[in-house]
């Protein structure tokens, strides 16, 4: 290999580690300006998950809810395939997943998610409702300084047990992609 | 290299004097060897001394940023997660004009863990969700063609540990039946795992006998025996003894035959991991408690004792020219062996109990004879050890009473030493 070759060669490496860490800010910056706002409501988390860290673990609503599959073309839907849920807004204010699409969707406001599992309707295939396939969001996680988040996590999990509390995560998607802005404990956002 | 070159230099004079060599003979000697005597001027521990102090500043570093990381903005924030990888990339394009080998391992290394830290703290900054498996796969992708470019061991060891990591936290999602990504998991493991290894081959090729490379096997062996316990789906676990069988019996041979004279099993990582395993196969064949545990591979793996298992024939042919075909073709017989006594195993338990030792003596009395006419008495104690492992093995495994275990210690022990001394007595006799 030539110095100008090896030289050539080490320029692009460095671009592309360079580039990873930098599309990841670019694409979340553009999605924190023009990113249309959405409240994802929060429910308890498992108990038995411990704290982990410097960040408090979510769990959303709307993630617990099976949301429809809508292209019939899939037959058997595999655990992590990455799919698009479309976004609507619920009676409370909060978003809904309202069906899921393999493709990405032409228009409207949708998430990219992944698959946790699905249940198949019984039956001939011709009477067979859609799948109903359960999601994990994109975003699970809170971070914090290390002194405020075992504090937080308690708040947390109490608020999220209350049923009129006011809890839930401010989340911007534009194209797909989220970026989490906030979490609101209660009304009054984290700091 | 370098020590055993500057050794070699230091007994010319005596050599000449002594008539062994004549003096025409030491120029071209002196002349051969006195450059790699004094190149580079570095030994193995400054080497792990700059890769060691590569990643403690690297770490420091990350550690000062995240306890005042609440009290920056944002955008400080993202320029300090960048920071110490344009540092890394700094020092590596330094090492990269100068060519010396400390600022390579160091800045490969400290570059390495640099792609890291600047995803996971930019991932912290903007609140991403976690996906590890595929954190640790771009982080081992992005570090990985430093390796060629700094011809950097430290990188490649990194990525192959990388490889490990992937494979550990990569989740198994079909509980009930093998999903696309489970089948794929393993393919995928052996294909990261052996992107560094031309790494490997090429310093084979320029000095097998070196720390360097004695290194890189040590973790790459280690990568792939660890790897392949996790990578396959959990129902595959009793697939594995053929995976491990044919991969020890490869390298068995392929230590012997490539590396042999090379500073004993320590500085033949190959060859000493691959006896082991052979040893203790041939080990676990004699138990019959085992069997039962014990599948042939259905799926992807079963393509792994396949190509090894005649590997290691291949090998063993190649090695039966230098020092006759009984030990080589003893341990090339380890997968088809396996392969015999557990299709034998569901309708002739008493048959595989009978042959598993008869393949494990087999293998003992040819690391005797082979270590009796080399001359090693280490070889031929292995062969000595594997009786009496096997003989202690069935005083455990069988129902018997203290006592009739106690004195089968004593007597197995007692003989274990007579046959060292006579084994002793019939080297120095040979010598």
């Amino acid at each position: 290999m030539t110095p100008r070759l090896r030289y050539g060669l080490f320029g692009l490496v460095c671009l592309a580690q360079i580039a990873v860490p930098a599309s990841l800010v670019v694409q979340h910056e553009q999605t924190r300006a023009a990113g249309t706002l959405w409240k994802f409501q929060t429910a308890p988390v498992d108990p038995n998950d411990p704290f982990r860290g410097r960040y408090v673990r979510l769990s959303f609503a709307a993630a617990r809810e099976y949301v429809p599959f809508v292209d019939s073309g899939m037959i058997y839907i595999k655990p992590q395939t990455r799919m698009y849920a479309e976004l609507a807004l619920g009676p409370d204010g909060y978003a809904r997943l309202v069906r899921l699409h393999e493709e990405r969707p032409a228009n409207g406001e949708y998430l990219d998610v992944f698959v946790r599992d699905v249940h198949y309707s019984r039956g001939e295939k011709a009477d067979r409702a859609p799948p109903e396939v359960f999601v994990r969001l994109p975003f699970d996680r809170y971070y914090l300084p290390e002194d405020r988040a075992p504090q937080v996590e308690r708040e947390y999990a109490d608020a999220s047990r209350s049923a009129q509390a006011n809890t839930y995560a401010e989340v911007r998607v534009r194209n797909g992609h989220a970026a989490l802005i906030n979490l609101v404990l209660d009304g009054k956002p984290v700091q | 290299m370098q020590k055993e070159a500057a050794w070699l230099l230091t007994e010319l004079k005596d050599l000449v004097a002594g008539g062994v060599l004549d003096e025409a003979a030491a120029a071209r000697l002196r002349a051969h060897y006195a450059q790699a005597a004094t190149s580079q001027g570095f030994g193995w521990g400054m080497i792990l001394l700059a890769i060691g102090g590569a990643a403690l500043v690297g770490l420091g570093v990350i550690l000062i940023f995240a306890h005042n990381w609440e009290n920056w903005t944002p955008e400080v924030r993202v320029a300090l997660s960048l920071a110490p990888l344009l540092l890394g990339q700094l020092a590596a394009f330094h090492s990269l004009r100068n060519g010396n080998r400390l600022w390579s391992e160091g800045a490969g290394l400290f570059t390495a863990l640099a792609i890291g830290a600047s995803i996971a703290l930019i991932a912290q900054t903007y609140q991403f969700g976690g996906d590890l498996p595929r954190f640790i796969l771009t982080w081992t992708l992005l570090a990985l063609p430093l390796i060629y470019l700094l011809d950097s061991s430290a990188v490649a060891a990194f990525c192959w540990l990388g490889a490990l990591g992937w494979a550990l936290v990569s989740p198994h999602e079909g509980w009930w039946g093998e999903t696309a990504q489970d089948a794929l998991r393993l393919p995928a493991f052996l294909l990261l795992a052996s992107l560094p290894l031309p790494h490997l081959m090429r310093h084979i090729r320029l000095d097998r006998a070196g720390a360097r490379v004695a290194w890189l096997l040590r973790v790459a062996l280690l990568v792939l025996v660890a790897g392949l316990a996790v990578a396959p789906d959990h129902r595959q676990f009793g697939e594995l003894l053929f995976v491990y069988a044919s991969m020890a019996a490869a390298a068995a041979i392929g230590g012997r035959l490539y590396f042999s004279g090379v500073q004993g099993l320590w500085g033949n990582p190959l060859q000493g991991a691959g006896q082991l395993g052979v040893w203790v196969i041939a080990l676990l064949m004699t138990v019959k408690e085992v069997w039962p545990e014990v599948d042939v591979p259905h799926s992807t793996l079963f393509v792994i004792p396949c190509v090894l298992g005649l590997l290691a024939f291949w090998l063993a042919a190649q090695l039966a020219r230098r020092e006759g075909p009984l030990l080589p073709f003893v341990l090339a017989a380890l997968t088809p062996a396996l392969f015999l006594l557990d299709a034998l195993a569901p309708q002739q338990p008493g048959l595989v109990s009978m042959l598993g030792h008869v393949y494990a003596l087999a293998l003992a009395a040819a690391l005797i004879r082979t270590g009796l006419h080399q001359g090693r008495l280490g070889l031929a104690n292995e062969g000595a050890g594997l009786i009496a492992a096997v003989i202690l093995l069935r005083f455990f495994n069988d129902d018997l009473s203290y006592i009739v275990r106690g004195i089968g210690f004593i007597v197995t022990g007692a003989g274990f030493f007579a046959a060292n001394v006579w084994l002793r007595r019939r080297l120095r006799g040979a010598a």
